[in-house]
């Protein structure tokens, strides 16, 4: 255990090693002069602003130095200025971060705790027509635009109805948009639980406990839900990184102050260091959630970390 | 079955838009702006007068435009990476599938957004960037299905017969993996296709006055609560589209995979 509890760690870091390495290549995408387009807001910069832009980046350096050097700011944990309004990048990215948390794990927990049961019912009455309804649904929540549910959404319980805020910082502005991020990721986990499920209910196990007269709520409670609880570790592995992607995008529908309208603004801005930040601050953060759930399923599933 | 109808009559509105259309989708109206829904307007009117279904039906052109360029960059790379690396094994198998697989740890919309945002916004650096970030999913698939198939007898006595490498691969295992992929492929379309309305929804993608759908609905949250019809039309234009490919893939799948089938029946 201890052997790959280690083993994940060294995979995990030299993921981020490389994706800081291509994170800090990103600035030599920009067509033309990434200095002059950064400076392009501002009037006419002279080429010694230019040469003296060039020289705070580090972009007069080579490759591999610049790397070098973007690397040993980061162990410092410097994510380098933003542009505009100056401010270091990682105090704006971390002023953000817990509501962009809130949305996507009140999110999670709304796909979560509809998807499974569905799927599981689903499961359950395989062939019949509420498993056809059941997965017609699925499909149409895999198929929704996000951004447009949101906007349904808000045309009929804000608008129409009156009940929810539109947009806001308290608990009931949230509804809207966890329940749009919910419902996305409620599909795709109602499918994936139905498909783990059918093979759990194939298993000789449930087929023993069925011939050896147990009633049926007890087959479902004490011998199909536990194997089903260790693969909600795997959807939640799956679906996690999908989640915290489509919050950037949920969160500019409901102008929820998050990172993902954080990082829109700076794309607006042409902000590339504050871009740089949030790619690899969300690159961390999925590759970590990868990890400690790799880790809990090693913990359920001792066979796992064996093979 | 269903899927696939809906496929062929997107793709007919979309060809035939200019004969279906009853106006130009770039027409503007200033006596007509944000009108309700009318039998002259069936879906009503934008912010410039400019009449919605019109807009609707030509935007189908790009909704598939952009599916099959960001499919085609997507499943061009990953079909070339997953064959090489399965059929090549060793250590560069090892080496581009460490790759793949690092890609493949990030959420698509991230890898799409981080190339736009340095790219550039626009159309075709969205399609780009939607296209390269499903590569890792087309190698990936690619790959386990090379994998199985190089096992089998046609492929040594290919070799045997003394054909190379590149041949081996073009003519007898790519024709193999094929149908799979039109499964993959057509999940995949749908993918591309809310990814790359994601981005233009964020102003990352196709730019005014561009009748692309995702657009659309960004520039008719403005008018949310004045003309609610701005953005009803071309979400569901989107969400039918996507769900047709969903459907047919489903469908190709579940009659391409014999277990699955004995499992339903």
């Amino acid at each position: 255990m201890t052997r790959f509890v280690f083993r994940r760690l060294f995979a995990a870091l030299v993921t981020l090693v490389i994706s800081s390495f291509l994170v800090c290549m990103l600035i030599h995408l920009i067509p033309g002069d990434p200095v002059v387009m950064m400076m392009a807001q501002n009037s006419s910069p002279s080429p010694e602003q230019l040469a003296a832009m060039r020289h705070v980046l580090g972009l007069d350096l080579p490759i591999w130095l610049q790397y070098f050097h973007y690397m040993g700011r980061l162990l410092h944990g410097d994510l380098g200025r933003s542009i505009f309004g100056s401010e270091p990048v990682a105090t704006l990215l971390l002023d953000r971060l817990p509501n962009t948390f809130a949305l996507a794990f009140t999110g999670l927990a709304i796909a979560i705790g509809f998807g499974m049961p569905l799927g599981f019912l689903a499961a359950y009455w395989k062939g019949s027509w509420a498993d056809s309804v059941l997965m017609l649904f699925a499909v149409a929540g895999v198929s929704i635009p996000n951004f447009w549910l949101g906007l349904m959404l808000v045309l009929t319980f804000s608008m129409t109805l009156g009940w929810l805020p539109v947009a806001g910082e308290d608990w009931k502005s949230m509804i809207l948009p966890a329940a749009t991020l919910g419902v996305t990721y409620m599909a795709i986990i109602a499918r994936m639980t139905r498909s783990s499920m059918i093979e759990v209910f194939n298993e000789d196990f449930i087929r023993t406990a069925r011939a050896k007269g147990l009633p049926e709520t007890l087959v479902m409670y004490r011998h199909a839900l536990k194997p089903a609880m260790i693969s909600v570790v795997t959807i939640i592995g799956v679906v996690f990184g999908y989640l915290m992607g489509g919050a950037v995008v949920v969160e500019n529908v409901f102008s929820w102050n998050g990172l993902g309208r954080l990082a829109i603004q700076a794309i607006n801005y042409r902000d590339y260091p504050l871009i740089q930040g949030f790619i690899l601050l969300f690159a961390t953060i999925v590759v970590l959630m990868s990890v400690l759930l790799d880790l809990a399923y090693a913990w359920l599933d001792p066979r796992i970390s064996v093979a | 079955m269903i899927g696939g109808t809906v496929i062929l009559v997107v793709l007919l509105l979309a060809l035939f838009a200019p004969v279906v259309a009853p106006f130009s989708p770039d027409q503007i109206g200033v006596g007509r702006r944000l009108s309700s829904p009318s039998v002259a307007h069936l879906l009503g009117t934008d912010e410039f007068g400019r009449d919605i279904l019109s807009r609707v039906l030509f935007g189908a052109r790009f909704t598939l435009y952009i599916g099959v360029v960001a499919v085609g960059i997507g499943l061009a790379c990953g079909v070339v990476i997953g064959a090489v690396a399965a059929y090549a094994g060793g250590w560069l198998s090892g080496l581009l599938m460490r790759a793949v697989d690092l890609l493949y740890t990030f959420p698509d919309v991230l890898i799409a957004l981080g190339l736009v945002a340095f790219l550039g916004p626009n159309l075709t650096n969205a399609m780009i960037a939607v296209g390269i970030s499903a590569i890792p999913y087309y190698a990936r698939v690619t790959f386990g299905v090379v994998l199985s198939e190089r096992q089998k007898p046609y492929v040594a006595s290919a070799q045997v017969v003394g054909a190379s490498h590149a041949r081996v691969i073009v003519k007898h295992l790519l024709p193999n993996v094929l149908p799979p992929m039109i499964v993959v492929a057509s999940l995949g379309f749908s993918a591309a296709v809310l990814s790359a309305a994601a981005l233009s929804f964020l102003g990352l993608g196709a730019q005014p006055p561009t009748p692309e759908w995702g657009l659309m609905l960004s520039t008719g949250r403005n008018y949310i609560t004045r003309a609610p019809w701005l953005v009803i039309g071309p979400g569901i234009a989107i969400f039918v589209t996507v769900m047709a490919f969903n459907v047919f893939g489903d469908g190709v799948r579940d009659l391409l995979d014999p277990r699955q089938r004995q499992r339903m029946l």
